[in-house]
């Protein structure tokens, strides 16, 4: 289970002595959108500082590289800036941050998905391509070091499953949300979030049989 | 079956294996590379690339492609049957002689 982001009211801590030099003095979700609104650019750091590892750390689950994860990161953050004046407030703005990163996240792994069927096809043709190189087993690096050989595994099974029950699986294992939390994020209800993982650990669980047996062999 | 129970566990601990997980960290200069792509200019084409990738451009292209293709068939087939006309006008002239005489006829009667 991460580490909770912040203590203190609302979703972001008391004033420490670190932000010493921001502008403002009181910490409150609606107050820093509003100064971002403004174009306020320390209010915009101070956001990418304290979101920074939510986004990257959902991002590299889903990409499973680290440089796609980053590239993602950055998006996620210059949309965040651009579109700031279209957050309603409807949603809590972690709520809102994560659709945009599991947006963004999809698009790059839909983008590669093209990438790979479109070299498949020259290669039918015979033209001359980069040789398909199967990547590495993925390596999350907050795994614990015991556990680093069976996460890779399941990483890799992830990566079978479908998208909505991927999304749901990470957010509950990876970055500690509750189903009430899921169901806001993707904008479903509790119960709907509670059979998306019951489904998602069913196929991980047939995966990750077909892999052993084949190892026992 | 003991190897079906010791597969069986390897999963269970597999699926159990993200407990205790940590946050992986950003770029600590990520900010900075942030602040240079809002900076960067998007070139023309790039701007070109994010208009036609929405679907809305794609629909409406394909409205535009369509309602040419219609109104170009509607005015073949009214072109068509416009012809058509005609050469049954001149048929039935022809038929019962009632073509417009020519001047050479007025002015060289016959005798």
């Amino acid at each position: 289970m991460p580490l909770p982001d912040t203590v203190g009211f609302g979703e972001f801590p008391y004033f420490t002595s670190s932000l010493k030099g921001y502008k403002f003095s009181v910490l409150n979700e609606w107050t820093l959108i509003d100064q971002l609104k403004k174009g306020d650019e320390s209010a915009f750091k101070y956001i990418v500082d304290t979101w920074k590892d939510m986004v990257y750390n959902t991002a590299l689950s889903i990409v499973q590289q680290p440089e796609d994860a980053e590239d993602v990161t950055q998006e996620v953050f210059v949309q965040v800036y651009q579109s700031i004046e279209g957050f309603k407030r409807e949603s809590k703005f972690s709520t809102w941050l994560y659709r945009i990163t599991l947006s963004k996240a999809m698009d790059n792994e839909r983008r590669k998905k093209r990438k790979k069927r479109f070299a498949f096809v020259k290669s039918l043709f015979g033209e001359e391509n980069e040789a398909a190189v199967d990547l590495p087993d993925f390596n999350h690096p907050g795994v614990t070091l015991d556990n680093k050989e069976k996460a890779a595994n399941l990483f890799r099974a992830m990566q079978a499953l479908p998208d909505n029950q991927r999304i749901a699986f990470i957010l509950n294992k990876v970055e500690g949300l509750s189903y009430q939390e899921i169901s806001e994020v993707m904008d479903s209800t509790v119960s709907a979030v509670e059979s998306l993982l019951h489904r998602a650990k069913s196929n991980l669980r047939k995966q990750l049989k077909s892999y052993y047996e084949q190892l026992k062999r | 079956m003991p190897g079906m129970n010791d597969i069986n566990k390897r999963i269970e601990d597999t699926l159990n294996s993200l407990d205790g997980i940590q946050r992986a960290e950003a770029n600590p200069f990520l900010y900075t590379r942030v602040q240079a792509k809002l900076i960067r200019p998007k070139g023309n084409l790039e701007k070109l690339a994010v208009i036609a990738g929405k679907p809305a451009f794609a629909i409406l292209l394909l409205a535009i492609v369509l309602t040419t293709n219609l109104m170009v068939m509607l005015r073949g087939s009214a072109a068509a049957s416009a012809v058509k006309q005609e050469q049954t006008q001149f048929a039935v002239a022809d038929e019962y002689h009632l073509d417009v005489p020519a001047l050479y006829d007025y002015e060289n009667p016959e005798p």
